[in-house]
């Protein structure tokens, strides 16, 4: 579960995001919405752990009912797809995948193959990452998430770079693992067409 | 002829550096012949035999230099590169650090009656303990520690672009949200990304070792010698034995330096494999900065103390084991250096700087002037690859040979060529990031308005890389004048540059006339970079 408590977001002396709370809880999925530069990005970051420079937080996190503020990004329990999330380009398809198992385990590989095949892209498991386009890249980076296995989830953009028949396969692919893991799902996304629940969505 | 002209014309550029191209070709084609030609496969394997003890030495003694200096390299580059106030321009500093006052300075710190046994002298009373010079572990510990930590600055300055390049901070946020630790974004995927990037560097260094003079003779084991020592005895050497024995020397050291590279890029590889399939979760979050830290002060510090005890011996009069200070003090050691070798200081100077800007000039012409820029950097890129990869004794060796054959140019000539040729690629080098790093959307804007090529060179690109060209010249100006292999086989010492004088000096001269020379050797350098730098402190374009 991730709660958001007062959450206060400033650049210099502009206010971005004032007094926000929000509770998500387990196999929920929300999303987030709001004009360009209203924070969204930013929101995600803090709540990951990963605070710029430039701006100043205030508020608490708190996952599974317990703060996180003061923890560092890899202890939060919190994982994040970014907007341009980076492949390791010396691990190829499937090292990607394994490198984000939380445990090595006998049945690792099967597992990262079958939802390779999910997504129709298991001709590319022992490619180099260099060489996927655009498209590919940013399917692979949902399945390496996915296959994290992660409590709570925050995507930045996920559907972007897209044709639209691939991002219905993508989309169908993403809910249904994440819905299967319980997992706590923040999205940040800009097309209506994108938003999972009309009932669950947070404006900024 | 009219279409011979315009292809001339039109492809000047390429013409130029084909020249160049067909030049070294040529010297390594020289050699090559004159190897297998003159080579007695019995004489070799005698040889070979006799020197297997300096062989191992000569191998073992840089790969683990090599090794040692890249591990150096990387933890002070990752302190460095997460440390936001850093400053670049003390490291090029460090590297302008001439190689021969360098060595000279570690023997007067781990001498007998060095300045670490003074130290020592003082705590413990006189027990201090004996370094070996017989070419064992103690000795060979010396020299590797001194060469690992002398390339050191030269790979972290490169180290550091490439950690901005490869986008470092992102790859960890990366790993961080995926749940592993710093230790794991560090060890798992950003040390090998960077290795991989770093493999041109590494070679420099390893071809460096396996060439260099003035490590292996002043810190190197003595009996026996390494390799690059005896190569340069049998150079020099007129007895008929001797001289044939370079034939062998020479392959020895092509076959040693091919198998050092092997053995590094097969060690990096499995390196890499071993390293991406591991997951150091419970490391919490170590990031090896203090390491790093640790490191990079030592660094430093040896640098400094090497340069305040050669000053010290400048002008120390005497100096008696074991105090620490000197007794008395004078400028003699200066006197006799200005009176005696003051005309070949500033010839030297001269030399370095004309040879650096014509060098700079014989770049940016070759870029500016050519159609298509991508073909021409890859040709000067393996231009630099051939004369970089092959160790400079030996290109020198046959660069020489060359001259004997053809007697049409001088010898100053063909030493101020073999000058020439080890700057280009320093020059390529650097001129190339500076033209990746220029913003590609001037130069359209200008070809839009219907500006010239030239116009828009001396209007915009001049202006913008202004400081970048003074650095340039800077490292070429350093590079040129701590060359020193050219005034022993180029010329046989016929001529030579400070830098010669300085090591001829050292192993004949009084202490105190070597320590002057030493710390006069290092002032041109460090003055051009101290001007440099307070100009990218005070003039930003």
């Amino acid at each position: 579960m991730l709660e958001c408590k007062n959450l206060n977001i400033y650049k210099e002396d502009i206010i971005l995001i004032e007094n926000k709370s929000f509770i998500i809880q387990k196999s929920e999925i929300y999303t987030l919405t709001g004009m360009s530069g209203a924070g969204k990005s930013t929101l995600l970051k803090y709540i990951c752990g990963i605070e710029q420079k430039s701006f100043t937080y205030k508020g608490e996190i708190l996952i599974n009912q317990q703060s996180v503020n003061h923890l560092p990004t890899n202890q939060r329990g919190v994982r994040m797809i970014f907007q341009n999330d980076l492949l390791f380009p010396h691990m190829n398809v499937i090292e990607n995948l394994l490198f984000a198992m939380p445990l090595k385990e006998k049945n690792n590989k099967e597992e990262a193959l079958t939802l390779l095949s999910q997504l129709q892209l298991d001709h590319l498991s022992y490619k180099n990452i260099n060489t996927l386009s655009g498209g590919e890249y940013s399917r692979i980076c949902l399945v390496r998430m996915i296959i994290n296995k992660p409590n709570v989830l925050l995507v930045d953009e996920p559907f972007n770079n897209l044709d639209k028949k691939t991002k219905n396969i993508t989309k169908d692919f993403f809910y249904k693992n994440i819905s299967e893991m319980n997992c706590a799902t923040l999205i940040v996304s800009h097309n209506l067409e994108d938003i999972y629940s009309n009932d669950k969505i947070i404006k900024l | 002829m009219n279409g011979l002209r315009h292809l001339i014309k039109s492809n000047f550029s390429y013409w130029i550096l084909l020249v160049l191209f067909g030049v070294i070709a040529l010297v390594i084609g020289n050699i090559c012949y004159q190897v297998i030609s003159k080579l007695d496969t019995n004489f070799f394997l005698i040889h070979f035999n006799d020197l297997l003890t300096s062989i191992s030495i000569t191998f073992f003694n840089n790969i683990i230099a090599t090794i040692l200096a890249v591990i150096i390299a990387f933890l002070i580059t990752n302190y460095l590169y997460n440390k936001k106030s850093f400053k670049s321009s003390f490291l090029i500093i460090l590297i302008s650090f001439p190689h021969i006052s360098y060595c000279i300075g570690i023997i007067y710190l781990f001498a007998t009656s060095g300045f670490f046994a003074r130290l020592f002298a003082l705590f413990y009373g006189n027990d201090i303990p004996f370094i070996s010079e017989r070419g064992d572990a103690s000795s060979s510990l010396i020299y590797i520690i001194s060469l690992a930590l002398r390339e050191v600055p030269f790979l972290v300055l490169i180290g550091l672009s490439v950690l901005k390049k490869i986008n470092a901070l992102q790859i960890q946020k990366q790993v961080l949200v995926l749940g592993h630790s710093n230790l794991s974004a560090l060890l798992c995927c950003i040390f090998p990304i960077w290795l991989k990037s770093m493999t041109l560097p590494i070679l420099i260094i390893v071809t460096f070792c396996f060439s260099n003079y003035e490590f292996s003779s002043i810190l190197g084991p003595q009996f026996p010698h390494m390799i690059n020592v005896k190569i340069i005895d049998s150079w020099y050497s007129t007895n008929f034995n001797l001289a044939r024995q370079m034939n062998s020397l020479i392959i020895i050291t092509i076959l040693s330096s091919i198998l050092a590279l092997i053995t590094l890029y097969t060690l990096m590889q499995i390196l890499i494999g071993y390293l991406k399939n591991q997951k150091f979760l419970g490391f919490g979050n170590y990031n090896l900065f203090s390491l790093g830290k640790i490191f990079y002060f030592i660094v430093i510090a040896l640098f400094m103390i090497i340069l305040f005890v050669t000053s010290l011996l400048s002008i120390s009069e005497s100096w008696f084991f074991p105090t620490i200070m000197p007794s008395s003090f004078s400028l003699r050691g200066f006197d006799y250096m200005v009176s005696n070798y003051l005309w070949l200081f500033f010839s030297s100077i001269f030399i370095s700087s004309i040879i650096s800007i014509l060098c700079l000039l014989f770049v940016v012409i070759l870029i500016e002037t050519s159609k298509d820029t991508k073909n021409i950097y890859k040709f000067l890129f393996v231009i630099s690859l051939m004369i970089l990869v092959i160790p400079q004794n030996i290109m020198l060796i046959s660069i020489a040979n060359l001259m004997e054959q053809l007697t049409l140019f001088s010898v100053s000539l063909w030493f101020y060529f073999s000058l020439f040729i080890y700057i280009v690629p320093y020059t390529y080098f650097m001129l190339k990031q500076s033209y990746d790093d220029l913003n590609p959307q001037y130069i359209h804007s200008s070809d839009i308005l219907g500006i010239t090529r030239f116009k828009s060179f001396f209007l915009i690109k001049l202006p913008m890389m202004f400081n970048d060209f003074l650095l340039i010249f800077g490292v070429s100006f350093s590079v040129c004048f701590y060359q020193f292999l050219q005034g022993i086989i180029v010329t046989k010492g016929e001529r030579g540059l400070f830098n010669n004088e300085v090591f001829i000096l050292f192993s004949g001269e009084s202490i105190q006339t070597a320590s002057a020379g030493s710390m006069m050797n290092f002032l041109p350098a460090a003055l051009i970079f101290m001007i440099i730098s307070l100009r990218y402190r005070y003039v930003r374009v």
